[in-house]
């Protein structure tokens, strides 16, 4: 799809080679030769008024399988948001005045009705009302509205989770540029060359999701010979081309809600259209003050919880704590007695986690070395053999030979080791002790004093 | 090619307002602004011009003295080698008098895995502003980060030198040395922050509520900020003092205001 422009009186018309390439686009007239400077003036509104009064945009596609019908909707998927209404009013007798808010997220909204008017009978949240002839219930608004919100979070967190997880792997691929050879080494580079070659422009890549689909839908529509903006149809790759340059069509219209879905701002607000939001956006300022809670991390309130694994057995627990819990409550293994009882610090600690890691994979018993069949037998052991016997061995047995060497990739057991015990020194905890036994013999001596103030005790004031 | 639109008369791809939609044939294209990706950097500090006109040639000068970094263009130039690494992007709600507003929070964190990591957080009405506001914020926050030896003292610094602790809100984090082919012994956000400081072997060990992650990560942060903090014995020598930039190149400073000036 290369079109190289000379002007008539340039010598390369005379070579046979190139003459191919002309001869393919001959049936430009020299007119169109200098659309590279005077087409530039044009504004944008002059060219988009008379091509949107032109265009009519097909209803957009959507598949949705009704949530109410008995069979969970296992008959053919509705395609288009007429389609749904209609079958709601007449099968179901339920009307909904937002639906066509809700379009982008019309799966988890009727699926949310759903499950809400399996609880309560529908009167309760609904008017009934005659229309054509029919009796429907239309929903009350306050019901409404909290669905709404509901879904409409739900539908932004995973559609943030989804161009999340595009971020890190999708938009690390190369791909095809839609206009011409070139493959860009990733996402960011792809849109830049578009831009900067093709002045193609759909947006910044970050505000966008689902971006391989997107770019399929317009690689089809290229195919097949459509023009993305004014969706005509022509009969040649060189035609369109000649179209889209001359009326610089190289863009995809605001008004065809078709790609809707994939702007990130459209799931922010349902109901309001793009258009709304940027105005709003032009009008409010950005004022200082929201600078300051901008610096907040606590809004990224997620749990870092980390399932682990037990020591003894195959159980997942949701997190370290619960997983020091259970294997206290389950087997008697209490990790911070037997750091006390032993003096352990950090690091020992850490070289016990791991060689019971290692000696449970090996089915043997970290405590008296005993090997069993399987694992259900060595949990069995372990649970019976109680607290007293789960001693860590001496310090010359070969079970500390390999030291701190790691067995699990990133063990949380070893994450949650609550050290400040042991690690500040030995001497510290003692020094600790002593001033809590003086502070004892002192309240002590104390009362003795007043109980039998003649009597001088040994201990000191 | 005859597809690509005069350089000069296009609005910037991606720089200024950096709309979502609003490129879809709906005013993408300014008047009269340059576009080429990237404008020239006129620096606003003394120390930006410093660093363009190439006085300055390692980021250290400018640790060692505790100079403000106020032009993410500094570290760019001084770093070229940062990579960021968009953590989170939540949706974050306002009341206004208009309703509520919900604006989009990035979590950004940059590194060069060799010694230097920065954390950045912004708010803005777009997902694509929001990053780009965090990463220049990120790297404003660039600190170095010093790693050294578990055991013996061969082949590169691969741990932190001693341990380090770090407390944002309730939650407090702490490094803790590990010897060679421990590898990272961390929650996966934490473990990102520790691979682009560079360090390559570390136990962490953290309380506190672990439902907020944003206060665990910056907890990490600063934990590894405050390995630069801790006085070792082999920090123990006199340390001889040098002049800090400004008024090493007082001169040259001088002379370039004036320079500015007569134009």
């Amino acid at each position: 799809m290369f079109a190289l422009r000379v002007g008539k009186n340039s010598r390369a018309l005379n070579d046979d080679e190139l003459r191919g390439f002309f001869e393919a686009c001959d049936d430009v007239d020299d007119g169109a030769s200098d659309d590279a400077t005077g087409d530039d003036d044009l504004d944008d509104g002059s060219e988009s008024g008379e091509d949107e009064a032109a265009t009519e945009f097909p209803p957009v596609p959507i598949s949705v399988r009704c949530p109410f019908c008995a069979d969970g909707g296992e008959h053919t998927p509705f395609t288009g948001a007429a389609g749904v209404a209609r079958h709601l009013r007449t099968v179901h007798g339920l009307a909904f005045q937002t639906m066509s808010h809700m379009v982008l997220l019309l799966q988890r909204y009727l699926d949310a009705w759903a499950a809400r008017l399996k609880d309560a009978p529908v009167d309760e949240v609904a008017t009934r009302a005659a229309d054509d002839g029919v009796a429907v219930h239309c929903v009350d608004a306050a019901a409404d509205q909290e669905i709404r919100e509901r879904v409409q979070r739900e539908g932004l967190q995973a559609v943030l989770e989804a161009q999340d997880a595009e971020r890190h792997s999708v938009a690390r691929e190369a791909r095809k540029c839609l206009f011409c050879k070139r493959v860009c080494e990733d996402r960011a580079a792809l849109f830049r060359h578009a831009y900067r070659e093709h002045s193609f422009n759909i947006g910044l890549p970050d505000n966008l999701v689902h971006v391989n689909e997107f770019l399929a839908i317009l690689e089809g529509k290229l195919a097949a010979q459509q023009c993305l903006y004014c969706e005509k149809t022509f009969t040649s790759a060189a035609v369109l081309r000649r179209h889209m340059r001359k009326k610089k069509h190289f863009k995809i219209s605001a008004h065809n809600r078709l790609y809707d879905r994939f702007y990130v701002v459209n799931y922010l607000e349902p109901g309001r259209s793009w258009e709304a939001i940027e105005e709003e956006n032009k009008a409010d300022s950005d004022d200082a003050r929201d600078d300051a809670k901008d610096e907040s991390w606590t809004d990224w309130d997620e749990r870092a919880d980390l399932p682990t694994r037990s020591l003894f057995d195959d159980r997942l627990l949701p997190s370290a704590d619960d997983c020091w819990a259970y294997m206290r409550a389950e087997f008697g293994f209490d990790i911070a007695r037997i750091r006390t009882d032993h003096g352990l610090d950090f690091y020992t600690t850490v070289s016990l986690v791991n060689a019971i890691r290692r000696s449970t994979a090996a089915r043997a018993c970290f405590a008296c070395g005993q090997t069993f069949g399987d694992g259900a037998a060595l949990a069995d052991h372990v649970r019976h053999a109680g607290a007293a016997h789960l001693v860590p061995p001496p310090s010359d047995s070969p079970f500390w030979s390999d030291g701190p060497a790691p067995v699990v990739e990133s063990d949380p057991l070893l994450m949650s080791l609550d050290d400040d015990d042991g690690s500040d020194g030995e001497c510290e905890g003692k020094a600790k002790d002593s001033l809590r036994a003086l502070r004892k013999r002192l309240d002590a001596a104390t009362l003795d004093a007043l109980a039998e103030p003649d009597s001088a005790p040994a201990s000191a004031q | 090619m005859a597809d690509a639109a005069p350089a000069d008369r296009r609005g910037g791809f991606g720089r200024g307002r950096g709309r979502g939609r609003g490129g879809r044939g709906r005013g993408g294209r300014g008047r009269g602004r340059r576009d080429d990706g990237e404008q020239v950097w006129t620096p606003v500090t003394k120390l930006g011009r410093l660093v363009k006109d190439g006085k300055i040639k390692s980021i250290e000068q400018i640790y060692l003295f505790s100079l403000p970094i106020k032009e993410y263009q500094v570290v760019d130039i001084l770093l070229p080698k940062l990579k960021d690494e968009v953590m989170k992007i939540t949706p974050v709600q306002k009341q206004t008098r208009a309703g509520q507003r919900t604006r989009f929070k990035a979590f950004v964190a940059i590194g060069d895995f060799d010694g230097h990591v920065g954390l950045g957080v912004k708010c803005a009405k777009e997902v694509a502003s929001a990053i780009r506001g965090a990463i220049i914020l990120a790297k404003l926050s660039v600190i170095p980060v010093r790693r050294g030896y578990w055991g013996g003292k061969l082949g590169a610094p691969h741990t932190v030198p001693a341990k380090a602790t770090g407390k944002c809100g309730s939650v407090i984090c702490r490094l803790v040395p590990a010897p060679r082919g421990t590898g990272l012994v961390a929650a996966p956000t934490s473990k990102m922050l520790l691979t682009l400081a560079g360090i390559t072997d570390c136990y962490t060990t953290s309380r506190g509520s672990t439902k907020t992650l944003g206060n665990f990560v910056k907890a990490t942060f600063i934990a590894v900020s405050n390995t630069y903090s801790f006085l070792s014995p082999d920090l123990w020598a006199e340390t001889a003092f040098a002049k800090d930039p400004y008024q090493e190149f007082t001169d040259y400073l001088a002379k370039s205001a004036d320079k500015r000036n007569k134009h």
